[in-house]
């Protein structure tokens, strides 16, 4: 969470920064954040390459865990699917790239900017920092009112990570490794279906 | 962007080759945050020059509203489903639970 709001706060200084003109010339270069997005990549993937134990969940995955990240992708692509028909203003496409952020907000942003154009990219921006927000401000109400899986497929990749801590309150220590396998399955596919949507 | 898939592929492989070196890795997972927050920043500078977002923010903001608040309310309604014909408040996996350390 304090890392979250850290990340929406370099957002909104160089936002600010640039909406006064007080950026130098230099900074305004497209390339800097193209290669940084790759460098950004790398370190994501050895990330998850040199982890070990969330590889081990991977691989030890029986199918009725499988259905937990699928259930984020079809739920998730599918209800903002219908949200673009009522939308005027955001086509199916669009709709669906931003809902395939599944709360990683960093990389859905960055790489729907760079694909697709910086409205969209900011849209994915606020709309999956929300998701992540949301999941954590009603994880008990979702178990409540949808049983103990409901916040691992609100949480969506961040299930591995960020909102694991209050998973495991609410929903119990078993679905620990639920989570970390959803959030590991959807932080991979993150990428390439985002890449796929907007290759259309 | 295909190049960012293979990048990824590239790195979880140098990943799991680097796996016993602890230091390193640990070195990583910590720029990996420092990285994110320059590539938001750049993020920033860029929206903030762009006059038609500036001004259509409310609009903007009320899109990401809606769109997470369906991808989410997609996401239960169908988890619930699953839980309640394959899972039915039961299951026996291991409780093996650490903190998260990857960044958003």
């Amino acid at each position: 969470m304090k890392d979250s709001l850290l990340i929406v706060m370099f957002f909104v200084i160089g936002l600010l920064l640039s909406f006064f003109n007080l950026i130098p010339e230099l900074f305004l270069h497209k390339d800097i954040s193209t290669y940084v997005l790759y460098i950004l990549m790398l370190v994501v993937g050895i990330s998850v390459g040199s982890d070990k134990e969330s590889l081990k969940i991977l691989f030890k995955a029986n199918w009725k865990i499988i259905l937990v990240p699928l259930t984020v992708v079809i739920g998730s692509l599918g209800a903002t699917a219908l949200l673009s028909f009522v939308l005027h203003d955001v086509s199916l496409k669009e709709a669906m790239a931003v809902g395939a952020g599944f709360g990683y907000y960093s990389l859905s942003s960055i790489l729907i900017t760079e694909m697709h154009g910086e409205t969209l990219g900011t849209i994915a921006l606020l709309s999956n920092v929300i998701r992540e927000i949301l999941t954590l401000m009603f994880a008990p109400a979702l178990v409540f009112a949808f049983g103990k899986l409901a916040p691992v497929t609100a949480a969506g990749a961040t299930a591995m990570d960020t909102t694991l801590p209050i998973i495991t309150r609410v929903s119990g220590n078993q679905y620990g490794v639920i989570a970390i396998f959803s959030g590991l399955v959807l932080t991979l596919l993150v990428p390439v279906i985002v890449t796929f949507i907007l290759s259309f | 962007m295909v190049e960012v898939l293979v990048i990824m592929t590239l790195g979880i492989a140098l990943g799991a080759l680097l796996r016993t070196r602890k230091q390193l890795i640990k070195t990583v997972n910590k720029t990996t945050i420092w990285i994110i927050f320059i590539l938001l920043f750049f993020m920033g500078v860029t929206v903030g020059g762009n006059a038609e977002i500036m001004n259509n923010l409310d609009t903007i903001g009320l899109r990401g509203l809606q769109l997470s608040f369906v991808a989410i309310l997609g996401s239960v309604i169908l988890s619930w489903v699953v839980y309640k014909l394959f899972f039915n408040g039961n299951d026996s996996s291991v409780n093996t639970i650490k903190e998260g350390k990857h960044e958003r």
